[in-house]
């Protein structure tokens, strides 16, 4: 009998440090982050959030043929209804499993404007999961921090593979 | 053993005692008005079963915007910008906003489970969702300053 509730808790514990553990990230498109992004484009850059999540790629400079515009969109939710019911009357989760879940999507949309007309766009989306148990958790804060410096080291990626941006900050097209 | 018990009888103290709500004023009627180039965020939190007796302070950037209790709302101008709203009970949680002039957000607290004391959860709802739920709510004092 013993050997069993040995088992069992064993099993317990194991459960737990894989649970503890347990949030996701996926990028769309997942590209490798650049060790030092150079600033491909300069021009005017219509943007009214925190500088920090703006792709390094741009940089602000005189009024010139090309306008860039930087978007994002952030959405959080948080499964309340059953897993409530469930933390409550679980006696695992004093243990540590998960009382809740929680989601965030952030998007991030880059255009270059050539004479108000859209030139070229770039886009990346970071999908979120993470548990909370009573002992652990990430805030929705620390979510949305993540997610947008990943969209903009995504966008950054992005334009670093593009020849033919890159050909065109090679000739100082873009750049002025 | 009696150290222990001490704890545990405090810990069933601090979740079964009823906060001390102050007196709430009307159900939930959304602003016909607002201050030119400010937001407004509308902190609520509906009348749930889980954690009826446990209150907190949230607060915006580090400054107590009100103390949410069961069944309340506070309407906070602010001017825009990001915003981090947080609170704490025996462990804390933050959301952020990023608030644009002339919007309006709806901010839902709640209660998850703690070890001893519920946990606080804040959470950015759309205003079809939080429309629902507010209103029951009932509008908390101004806070006193400090």
């Amino acid at each position: 009998m013993n050997w069993i509730y040995g088992k069992a808790w064993a099993l317990s514990f194991l459960l737990l440090f894989v649970v503890v553990g347990c949030s996701t990230m996926s990028v769309t498109p997942e590209l490798a982050t650049l060790d030092k992004a150079p600033v491909l484009i300069k021009g005017p850059i219509q943007y009214d959030g925190n500088r920090l999540y703006l792709p390094r790629t741009i940089s602000e400079g005189d009024p010139s043929e090309y306008g860039l515009r930087f978007r994002y969109t952030t959405s959080e939710t948080q499964d309340r209804s059953s897993w409530d019911v469930i933390a409550l009357l679980n006696p695992l989760s004093i243990l540590g499993f998960p009382t809740g879940r929680r989601n965030s999507t952030v998007t991030g949309n880059l255009e270059i404007l050539k004479d108000t007309e859209l030139a070229k766009s770039y886009q990346a989306t970071c999908l979120q999961e993470a548990y909370r148990g009573i002992y652990y958790g990430g805030s929705f804060s620390d979510l949305r921090r993540t997610g947008l410096v990943a969209v903009r080291d995504s966008i950054e990626a992005q334009m670093s593979q593009d020849r033919e941006l890159l050909e065109k900050a090679a000739s100082k097209v873009l750049r002025h | 053993m009696k150290r222990v018990m001490a704890q545990i009888a405090a810990g069933i103290l601090l979740t079964t005692a009823v906060g001390c709500a102050p007196t709430l004023g009307d159900a939930y009627k959304r602003a016909e008005t607002m201050p030119s180039a400010k937001s407004l965020v509308y902190i609520y939190r509906p009348s749930d079963m889980m954690g009826g007796a446990v209150y907190y302070d949230v607060k915006a950037n580090g400054k107590v915007v009100t103390t949410l209790y069961r069944g309340s709302y506070y309407p906070y101008v602010t001017d825009p910008g990001e915003i981090e709203f947080s609170a704490k009970t025996e462990a804390s949680d933050e959301v952020t906003i990023d608030a644009k002039a002339n919007q309006t957000y709806f901010l839902r607290g709640s209660v998850g489970l703690g070890f001893f004391v519920g946990h606080p959860h804040l959470t950015v709802v759309p205003a079809e969702e939080a429309e629902k739920e507010i209103v029951d709510c009932k509008l908390l004092p101004e806070p006193k300053a400090p």
